[in-house]
C-alpha cells in the first residue's frame, strides 16, 4: 500500500532520473577526454547554478499549480537594478538586498493579481514578463551598465574548497528549497493547494497566502539569479534571462513536477537541471552539432513526461 | 450587477468598433501620398529598441534632424526586440497610412517588409533601407556595412596578432562564436572571416561554427566547453556580434588565455571595449550605426528633392585594437552617445 503513496512514487521518478544522469556522465566520460576533468565540472555546476535557481523558484509555483513566465524578466530586473545601484556607489550589501527586494515585490504583484483578480497565472505572468522588460529597457535605456565594483563582480569568479562560489549559493537554495518543501507545514500547504484548491480552503488554508509567497519566493530567486550573473559578467545587462522561463519549466518538468500541479520535488528539478545542461555541456564537447543539441532538449523534455504519465495510469 | 457590467463592455465594444471604422476611413481620405513640402516628414524604423547598435543609429537620425530643423522632421519607431518581425512589419504599415515624405529602415526580414515597401515605394514615398538589404528593387538606395569584408578583416587582425605573440598555427584550431543561426548579417560576417582566415592559413582547422542564442551566458558557457575540449589546440575564436563577444572574451579573460587564444569580434559596447583595454580581446570590427542614420536621413532628404542616388553606399567599418582604442575619433564611433546634440 505503502508503495504506492504519492511520496513513494516521486522518490521512483527522481531515481530514475538520478540513473539517466549517471549514465550520461559515465558515457560522456569514455567518449570525451576532458568532460571528466576537475576543470569540466566546475564548470558544468557553474553553467547550471543561474538556471538551477530560477527553476527552484518555478517548482514551488509548479507544485501550487501556477506558471511564472516572468522569470527571465525578472533576472533582467535584478541585473540593471543591482548595477545602477552599485555604479552609484552604493555599498553592496544594501544593494543586494533592494534588488530582492524589488525582484520579491514584482513576484507578490504577481501572486496579488492572481490571488484577488483571478486572473489565470499563464496570463498574470505572461503581463509581468513583458511589463517588467519595458521597466528594463526604460531604466537602463536599453544600454549596457558598465563599471561595476571589483568586489562585486569578483565574487564569481570566486573558488572554494574545490566548488566555484555560484554553486555554494545553488546548493544553500537547494537546502532551503528542500526544508520548505519536505519539513514545513508550508511545503505541504502549498502540495495540498495545487493538488485540490477547494479541498485545501475548506480545510483551513490560508490560500491567499500560499499564492502569494509562492510568487514572492519564484521572484526573490529570479533575483538571486540576475545578481549572480550580474557578478559573472561584470556588467548591468539589459537582454538579462531572455528566454530562461523556458529552461525554468523544462528543468522543473524533466524532474518531475506536474504542470497540472500538486507534484515536484528539489531534488528532481535540480537533477532535471543538470541534465539539460549535460547535454549541452556534452554535446559541446562532442562537437555535436547545435541544432540537433536542440531537437534532443525538446525531445527529452516530451519524453520525459510522457514517460510519467505511462507510469501513473500503470501504477493506478 | 452582472448584467450592468456586460452592457458596460458591450458598449465599449460597439464603441471601439465605430471609433476603428471612422479611424480607418481617416486614413484612406488622406491616402494621397506624400506632400513633399518643407520640413520633410522622415519616419526612421530600426530592428529593435532593445540594443545599444540601434539608439546609435537613431542618434544619427536625430542629430540630422536637430542639425537641419527647418528641413527635416524625423519620428523614430521600432519593435522591443529583433525577433519581432511581424511587429515591425505592423509598424511600418502604420507609418506609410500617414503619409511621410520618406522611410529610413532597418528591415529586420529581408522579405516580410517587401509587399508594404512596394505600395510606399508606389505610392511616391522615398525608401532608404540601411544595414540589411531587402529583397525588392523599389527602394532609392541602400546603406549598409559591407559584413563580408568585416569578416575578412577580423581574420587578417587574428592572423596579425597571432604572429606578434609568436603562435604556432601548424595542426592547431580556429572556432567561430555566431549569435545566431540564419541571419544574413552574422553569416556574410561569418563566412567573410572562414574564408579570409583559410586563405592565410591554410592548413588551418575550423571547428563547427557554436550559436548562443545572442546571450552572453551561453557565449561564456560554449567557449568553456571548446578551451576544455580543444585545449591548446585552439588558438583563435571569433565572435560576430557584441553579445558573443562578451561571453568569449570573458571566458578568454578567466583562463588569463589572453595570449593563448586570439579573439577578435564584430560591434563594439562598454564590456567589448573594456576588453580591448585589458586584451582579452585583440581587435574588434566596429561599424558605424551613426553614420547610418545621419547618411540615411540624408540621403532621404535627397531623394526627396529628386537627386539619384548610388544603390549601394558602403558605410565602412573602423579597426579598433588597444594602440587606437583612447583616440578621440575612436570614441566617437565607440560610443555615439558622445555626439548627442539634441
Amino acid at each position: 500500500m505503502k508503495l504506492f503513496s504519492k511520496k513513494n512514487k516521486l522518490r521512483l521518478a527522481e531515481g530514475n532520473l538520478l540513473v539517466i544522469v549517471i549514465i550520461l556522465m559515465v558515457i560522456l566520460s569514455f567518449a570525451t577526454k576532458n568532460f571528466f576533468t576537475v576543470n569540466n565540472l566546475r564548470n558544468l555546476v557553474r553553467q547550471t547554478s543561474v538556471n538551477g535557481i530560477i527553476a527552484l523558484g518555478m517548482t514551488f509555483v509548479i507544485i501550487s499549480g501556477g506558471i511564472d513566465l516572468s522569470v527571465g524578466s525578472i533576472v533582467g530586473v535584478a541585473s540593471i537594478v543591482i548595477a545602477k545601484l552599485l555604479v552609484g556607489g552604493m555599498p553592496i550589501f544594501p544593494a543586494i538586498i533592494i534588488a530582492l527586494v524589488v525582484c520579491g515585490a514584482l513576484g507578490a504583484v504577481n501572486g496579488f493579481i492572481i490571488q484577488y483578480g483571478k486572473v489565470p497565472p499563464f496570463i498574470a505572468t505572461l503581463g509581468m514578463m513583458q511589463a517588467a522588460r519595458g521597466i528594463v529597457m526604460l531604466l537602463s535605456n536599453a544600454r549596457m551598465i558598465a563599471g561595476l565594483p571589483k568586489a562585486f563582480t569578483g565574487f564569481a569568479q570566486l573558488v572554494f574548497a574545490g566548488f566555484p562560489s555560484l554553486f555554494f549559493v545553488w546548493f544553500l537554495v537547494i537546502i532551503v528549497t528542500f526544508i520548505l518543501t519536505t519539513k514545513t507545514i508550508f511545503g505541504r500547504n502549498i502540495f495540498a493547494y495545487g493538488s485540490n484548491i477547494e479541498a485545501a480552503r475548506l480545510s483551513g488554508i490560508n490560500t491567499a497566502a500560499v499564492t502569494l509567497s509562492v510568487y514572492t519566493l519564484s521572484g526573490i530567486l529570479s533575483g538571486l539569479a540576475g545578481i549572480l550573473m550580474t557578478s559573472r559578467l561584470g556588467n548591468g545587462i539589459p537582454t538579462a534571462g531572455q528566454g530562461y522561463e523556458m529552461d525554468a519549466i523544462a528543468s522543473a518538468v524533466v524532474g518531475g513536477a506536474s504542470l497540472s500541479g500538486g507534484s515536484g520535488t528539489i531534488i528532481g528539478t535540480v537533477l532535471g537541471a543538470l541534465l539539460i545542461s549535460l547535454i549541452q555541456n556534452g554535446g559541446n564537447l562532442l562537437g555535436i552539432n547545435a541544432f540537433i543539441l536542440q531537437i534532443i532538449v525538446g525531445v527529452l523534455i516530451v519524453a520525459s513526461v510522457w514517460y510519467d504519465q505511462i507510469r501513473k495510469t500503470t501504477k493506478s | 450587477m452582472k448584467k450592468l457590467g456586460k452592457k458596460v463592455l458591450c458598449v465599449m465594444l460597439l464603441v471601439t468598433i465605430v471609433a476603428t471604422g471612422l479611424f480607418a476611413q481617416g486614413t484612406t481620405e488622406t491616402a494621397g501620398g506624400p506632400k513633399g513640402e518643407k520640413p520633410y516628414e522622415i519616419a526612421v524604423i530600426i530592428k529593435a529598441t532593445d540594443s545599444d547598435f540601434w539608439q546609435y543609429l537613431l542618434v544619427g537620425a536625430l542629430n540630422y534632424e536637430f542639425e537641419h530643423p527647418d528641413l527635416v522632421n524625423v519620428t523614430t519607431y521600432g519593435p522591443p526586440s529583433e525577433s519581432d518581425i511581424d511587429q515591425q512589419v505592423a509598424i511600418l504599415e502604420n507609418v506609410i497610412s500617414t503619409n511621410p515624405d520618406a522611410i529610413v529602415i532597418a528591415s529586420t526580414s529581408s522579405d516580410a517588409s517587401v509587399p508594404a515597401l512596394e505600395q510606399a515605394y508606389d505610392k511616391g514615398i522615398k525608401i532608404i533601407t540601411v544595414d540589411n538589404k531587402v529583397n525588392t528593387p523599389k527602394v532609392n538606395s541602400f546603406l549598409a556595412t559591407d559584413n563580408t569584408l568585416g569578416g575578412s578583416l577580423g581574420a587578417e587582425k587574428m592572423v596579425e596578432y597571432l604572429k606578434a605573440n609568436n603562435i604556432s598555427t601548424a595542426g592547431k584550431k580556429i572556432a567561430v562564436v555566431s549569435a545566431m543561426a540564419g541571419v544574413q548579417v552574422l553569416t556574410d560576417r561569418d563566412n567573410g572571416f572562414i574564408s579570409r582566415i583559410k586563405q592565410l592559413i591554410p592548413g588551418i582547422e575550423l571547428i563547427p561554427t557554436r550559436y548562443v542564442d545572442n546571450d552572453i551566458i551561453k557565449a561564456l558557457s560554449t567557449t568553456e566547453d571548446l578551451i576544455t575540449t580543444y585545449g591548446s589546440d585552439l588558438i583563435g575564436i571569433f565572435a560576430d556580434n557584441n553579445h558573443s563577444a562578451d561571453g568569449v572574451s570573458r571566458a578568454v579573460a578567466e583562463q588569463s588565455l589572453s595570449n593563448k587564444i586570439i579573439v577578435t569580434a564584430y560591434d563594439s559596447d562598454p564590456e567589448e571595449v573594456a576588453a580591448i583595454k585589458s586584451g582579452a580581446i585583440k581587435a574588434i570590427m566596429v561599424q558605424d550605426p551613426y553614420g547610418m542614420g545621419y547618411k540615411g536621413v540624408d540621403s532621404a532628404v535627397q531623394a526627396i528633392e529628386g537627386a539619384t542616388l548610388p544603390e549601394y553606399v558602403d558605410t565602412g567599418v573602423v579597426i579598433v585594437e588597444k594602440s587606437n582604442v583612447n583616440d578621440p575619433a575612436a570614441q566617437g564611433i565607440l560610443d555615439p552617445f558622445t555626439m548627442k546634440k539634441y
